[in-house]
């Protein structure tokens, strides 16, 4: 058993590692993967991704978000990073004199990655305004900011895979890497030049390498790329600052459940990841009182925001309720499943636990609550909800397990779908999550307000 | 039979339940007499249920064909808006005897 003394984190050479993690019935053990696996994971990934990349999409023109980070990511690509300081000022000013709230600049990562997809692929591609449905169409800035979005998805589903199979198993992975490929959440993010599902992979990729620092001990590659993504995450958008409290409580939660080694270079990492991109935005935010400038003024703004009071507010399960009306079948069965979890399913556990310390965060946040936001939990959902379905079907006669397990699969993948058609493409007024707009593209709700 | 928790707990604890059962009830129906709701108008629901209780009220039990009646000559008017059918009599036969008895 590894030590429990705060002081005392790394483990005693002498002393007996933490118990292997298992996953429930349908675990297999990580070993060898046979040819066959990986050509039913690329089959399915191959899916996956044309999912993404294909057009389809319901709202067609440019969304609000989109129109302000396509300002910024136009003037990175026109001014450079050396101006990220004037970007930064004029933001501020600009915030100052308006009611409004816009998104701030702080948002680095995507709006980096964006203008580099512009100027790489597109040039010197002339600015222009977004007028008409050919100008959303064409125009690079937009693409540009798309494209990344559609990357960031895909990857999303590579790293859901890979993050599978190292919890549960080749069974599990193929599961939950089909069942990630059709989620109607992501499937969204990857249509729009939105943030969120960009986040979602860096949240993603954080959760799966603090279970991997967990599992082996000051692995120097580990603890590397964990803290890096700590680092690249906080620079992405300010709900790192939610992944990193939550995943936080899962390092103590380990510590006493015994999931893994939390050593002390775990401990440092965890702080000096988060901290080294703090300061890289503050940097380019050019100086401390700049970047407090941004997010004093973002959160009091975004408290007098008509369409955040709006839209954003809510009793503490609106998650569950969005996620209700999303993935309804999904949602049930990883409910029934957290319902049914003993101490020795580390791994699911471990999932479990980070959904739930980051809802506690999440759903405090005053007219701050958005499905978008949840993008992050779209694996460990999937898996949980798979681990239920790999319960009930040990109830089939033995040769039909298999078989039953892949059918209902494509069963949840073919509703998921579904769902996309109906709450994002046959719903073309607005391409935001929120719940009222749910409720219409379901025809719950059928008085539509005038737009 | 699976014992459910609070069955084998009333086993080892020889804690009898009828007390338990009876706070229950009693707070249950305190929390559905006490007046405690938002809306203090009448629903649209409740006021057809009323039409028709005070129909009957006004001309007795023996009327109900006629307001089947009058509710199926409404429904004739393509204008005329959906409305509850009088079939619903249990609820307005128990609503009826419930005015009768109380409000004399």
């Amino acid at each position: 058993m590894i030590q429990t003394e705060p002081m005392k984190l790394a483990p005693d050479p002498q002393v007996p590692p933490p118990e292997p993690a298992t996953c429930g019935p349908i675990a297999t053990p990580p070993g060898t993967t046979g040819l066959r696996v990986w050509l039913a994971l690329a089959l399915i990934l191959a899916v996956g991704i044309a999912l993404r990349v294909m057009p389809w999409h319901g709202y067609p023109w440019i969304g609000f978000d989109e129109n302000l980070y396509k300002v910024y990511v136009e003037k990175l690509d026109a001014q450079g990073l050396g101006a990220y300081p004037v970007i930064s000022a004029e933001y501020v000013a600009r915030q100052r004199a308006t009611p409004k709230a816009f998104l701030p600049p702080t948002r680095f990562l995507y709006i980096f990655f964006s203008a580099t997809w512009r100027a790489t692929f597109y040039g010197d591609a002339k600015y222009q305004k977004v007028q008409t449905l050919e100008d959303v169409k064409t125009d690079p800035t937009l693409k540009s900011m798309r494209a990344i979005s559609t990357l960031f998805t895909c990857l999303t589903l590579l790293v859901g895979a890979a993050f599978a199979r190292r919890l549960a198993g080749d069974g599990a992975m193929l599961g939950v890497t089909a069942l990630m490929a059709c989620a109607p959440t992501q499937l969204h993010m990857a249509q729009h030049g939105l943030i969120d599902g960009f986040f979602a992979f860096w949240a993603l990729t954080a959760l799966w390498l603090l279970w991997e620092n967990l599992q082996s001990t000051n692995n120097p590659r580990w603890l590397a790329a964990y803290g890096a993504t700590l680092a690249l995450m906080v620079m992405t958008k300010e709900n790192a600052a939610f992944v990193t409290f939550a995943l936080c409580c899962v390092i103590a939660i380990a510590h006493f459940a015994r999931w893994g080694f939390v050593t002390r270079n775990l401990l440092l990492v965890t702080v000096i990841g988060p901290t080294v991109g703090l300061v890289a935005l503050i940097t380019l935010a050019g100086g401390v009182h700049v970047f407090v400038d941004i997010y004093q003024l973002l959160v009091s703004k975004a408290e007098n925001l008509s369409y955040a009071i709006a839209t954003g507010d809510g009793p503490w399960y609106r998650y569950i309720v969005d996620l209700l009306l999303a993935s309804p079948l999904i949602l049930l069965l990883a409910v029934s499943m957290v319902l049914q979890l003993r101490r020795t399913e580390h791994a699911l556990l471990y999932v479990t636990a980070f959904i739930a310390c980051s809802y506690v965060f999440m759903c405090n946040v005053k007219y701050g609550m958005n499905l978008r936001y949840a993008n992050m939990w779209d694996m460990p959902l999937r898996l949980l909800a798979f681990t239920q379905l790999g319960l009930l079907t040990t109830r089939l006669p033995q040769r039909w397990i298999q078989p039953g397990l892949c059918l209902v699969v494509a069963g949840l993948c073919a509703f998921d779908l579904h769902q996309y058609q109906v709450l994002f493409v046959n719903f073309d007024r607005d391409y935001e999550m929120i719940t009222t707009n749910l409720l219409y593209a379901l025809k719950i709700l059928k008085l539509m307000p005038p737009n | 039979m699976i014992d459910l928790p609070a069955e084998a707990a009333r086993e080892r604890t020889g804690f009898p339940h009828w007390p338990l059962l009876a706070a229950l009830l009693l707070i249950g129906c305190a929390l559905r007499i006490i007046p405690w709701n938002g809306n203090q108008g009448m629903a649209y629901d409740e006021s057809y249920y009323r039409k028709y209780l005070l129909m009957l009220d006004q001309h007795g039990v023996t009327a109900y064909p006629d307001v089947c009646a009058a509710f199926l000559e409404d429904g004739k008017d393509e204008k005329s808006i959906a409305k509850v059918p009088p079939l619903r009599i249990l609820f307005i036969g128990a609503g009826l005897i419930w005015k009768r008895l109380a409000f004399r």
